[in-house]
């Protein structure tokens, strides 16, 4: 907290009394669950406002830009590894997994630079940053428009990271018995990898997809700095540099909600996705 | 011969695979043909090019393989020259496979009769109901009576027998005019390997499907087949029907495949192995390529090699000891009391 150091000793004593600051830390923490239990995560040091309105806020825009980047990543990643596996050391499958390698090793922050400075410092195509023109109508397209970048950005190291997955999952995938019965049955070479190559080989994807969720929902501190999205990452900045514990609090604890339901989710999704795993 | 009797025929057929550095060839000089509702063995050790020769034929090589030289005329349609999309019209239509692994030739995912009816459906005009329907009544035809519940049952629930039937009932589903068994039994337990055959035997007689049972079982030779062909080292060595082959075998290869079979009956004897492996395809040895593990190989089998030749009717032999000598081989003591009867 800070403190002006004018304040006479009395007061200070007197405030720290009333905060609770005197009780042992163990006190303390069980203060914290309890009001906890109720909804209520204390207040900003900074803007006096409740941490559950304050991280609701950010939930959203982040939510959005996550869910947005995986997806667009994945629509990249899916449909380029299977065919980069399918044409396994053709022309194609070089380029794609060279760009694969060039998109996981690519900084964030520099790609996420460069755009800015081409696409909306030079020929200001679109915004610097922000989810809507402030002052401006706001409506779909408008926000749309700010956030191709960053979704692009994110998107891309997905997509690069994600390549390379789906690529080695398919490969294993073709070399199964289960395949080549599939072709002597004559079914159109579509059919036998998109129905059932593709299945087989998502399978070990969900797992390496779903990790990437509790990332993103953590708030992609940079690229939201970068781009100015008022989103988780951006808040726990602010709060690291503002020394705001009451929200730094509540976001570790979203932090560790997230990944224990992505976890769930997890299993939830191996068991829907692989008929020979059961939970009973 | 006239042609047209012959369902399947394959003529000086090559299949060369790429290694990353050069193209070698799994199989060459591979000439059999098979009459219409005809079961043909084809027998040998691992790594002999029984099953590239089966792949070769419903042209399944992957990327790595390609047919190099030779015609295989199916229905006197050449299947090397076929475009990619007649050649998927035929495969599971005309030409079906089953494979050796029971446990891994269904796919994991899909539901067994999402997998049976997806087939019957790709080369027959009928409605999903009525695929279904039939698809079950396929299900009843291999002896799995509980049909309906199968329909929606995922294969890992399922022991390698049934599994194995299911893939005959796919197999047959389109009533194929060959039907290609890459060591059908060879996963299952003994038992269920002898109600394997008995299916296959009786559906032979319903389908009149000509049957290509690949097998390095000969105690499965000589239950089904009518027909063999032995190979070695992506060669045929011999071809005789059944009764012939078991009686006299020529080639000393085959003699020794007959001399391994462990016998029940008669002294406790050693089993008969036949020395060595099968060498690499990349470094054939020169000349015969049993030489190295002929125990008859004279100075002429490791300089030239040997040409498949008929020793009497269709019985033909690839070995210059046994085309050399009017008289048979000299079989030796411990070959002599081998029978058929396995």
């Amino acid at each position: 907290m800070f403190i002006d150091p004018n304040t006479p000793v009395e007061m200070l004593e007197m405030r720290k009394e009333l905060l609770g600051l005197n009780d042992p830390v163990i006190l303390q923490y069980f203060k914290w669950l309890l009001n906890l239990l109720q909804g209520q995560l204390g207040y900003s040091f900074s803007s006096y406002a409740p941490v559950t309105t304050i991280i609701g806020e950010r939930l959203g825009p982040t939510l959005l830009l996550a869910s947005a980047s995986l997806i667009f990543g994945l629509l990249i990643a899916i449909p380029v590894g299977i065919l980069s596996a399918v044409k396994q050391n053709t022309k194609f499958d070089y380029i794609m997994t060279g760009l694969s390698f060039i998109g996981t090793s690519i900084p964030q922050f520099f790609l996420g630079l460069g755009l800015i400075y081409i696409c909306a410092v030079q020929f200001k195509l679109f915004p610097t940053g922000g989810m809507m023109t402030l002052g401006g109508p706001g409506d779909f397209w408008d926000r749309l428009r700010h956030m191709v970048l960053p979704v692009f950005v994110l998107g891309i190291v997905i997509a690069g990271k994600k390549v390379r997955y789906v690529r080695a999952g398919m490969l294993d995938v073709l070399k199964m018995d289960y395949l080549r019965t599939a072709n002597s049955k004559g079914l159109h070479p579509f059919h036998v990898i998109n129905k059932h190559a593709l299945r087989n080989a998502l399978i070990p994807i969900i797992t390496v997809v779903a990790m990437e969720i509790p990332l993103l929902l953590g708030g992609s501190i940079l690229i939201e700095q970068i781009f100015q999205w008022p989103g988780i990452g951006q808040l726990t900045i602010q709060s690291i540099l503002s020394r705001d514990y009451p929200i730094l609090m509540g976001l570790n604890l979203v932090a560790a909600l997230i990944v224990l339901s992505t976890n769930l989710l997890t299993d939830l999704l191996y068991a829907a996705a692989d008929p020979r795993i059961q939970y009973t | 011969m006239n042609p047209i009797t012959h369902l399947l025929e394959i003529d000086r057929l090559q299949t060369v695979f790429w290694n990353g550095r050069e193209e070698v060839a799994a199989i060459e000089d591979v000439s059999f043909s098979l009459r219409a509702g005809e079961t043909i063995g084809i027998v040998g050790e691992s790594g002999c090019g029984k099953s590239v020769t089966s792949l070769s034929i419903m042209r399944l090589l992957g990327q790595n393989g390609r047919i190099r030289r030779g015609e295989i005329r199916f229905n006197s349609r050449n299947l090397v020259a076929e475009s990619e999309k007649e050649l998927r019209s035929l495969r599971g239509k005309e030409i079906a496979m089953i494979f050796q692994e029971p446990m891994t030739s269904l796919n994991p995912v899909l539901t067994i009769g999402h997998q049976l009816v997806e087939m019957i459906r790709c080369h027959t005009s009928l409605s999903r109901r009525e695929a279904k329907a039939y698809a079950m009544e396929m299900l009843k035809k291999v002896g799995l009576p509980q049909a309906k519940d199968l329909m929606s049952v995922y294969p890992h629930t399922l022991s390698g027998g049934m599994r194995q039937r299911i893939m005959i009932a796919m197999a047959l589903s389109c009533k194929p005019r060959l039907l290609i068994a890459d060591e059908p039994t060879t996963a299952l337990d003994v038992t269920i390997q002898a109600q394997i055959l008995e299916l296959m035997k009786s559906l032979r007689k319903e389908s009149g499907a000509a049957i290509m049972l690949i097998t390095h079982d000969l105690g499965v030779v000589a239950e089904m087949a009518d027909r063999v062909v032995v190979m070695y080292a992506g060669q045929i060595v011999e071809e005789a029907d059944v009764f012939t082959l078991f009686r006299e075998p020529k080639h000393p290869y085959t003699q020794g495949l007959m001399a391994s079979i462990p016998r029940v009956q008669g002294e406790n004897e050693r089993l008969r192995a036949i020395p060595g492996t099968v060498p690499s395809i990349r470094k054939m040895p020169k000349g015969c390529r049993f030489h190295t593990r002929c125990e008859w190989a004279a100075e002429r089998c490791r300089q030239e090699q040997p040409q498949l030749e008929s020793v009497g009717g269709e019985h033909q032999v690839r070995c210059w000891i046994v085309q050399e000598q009017a008289s048979p081989l000299p079989v030796s003591a411990n070959f002599q009391h081998q029978e058929a009867g396995v």
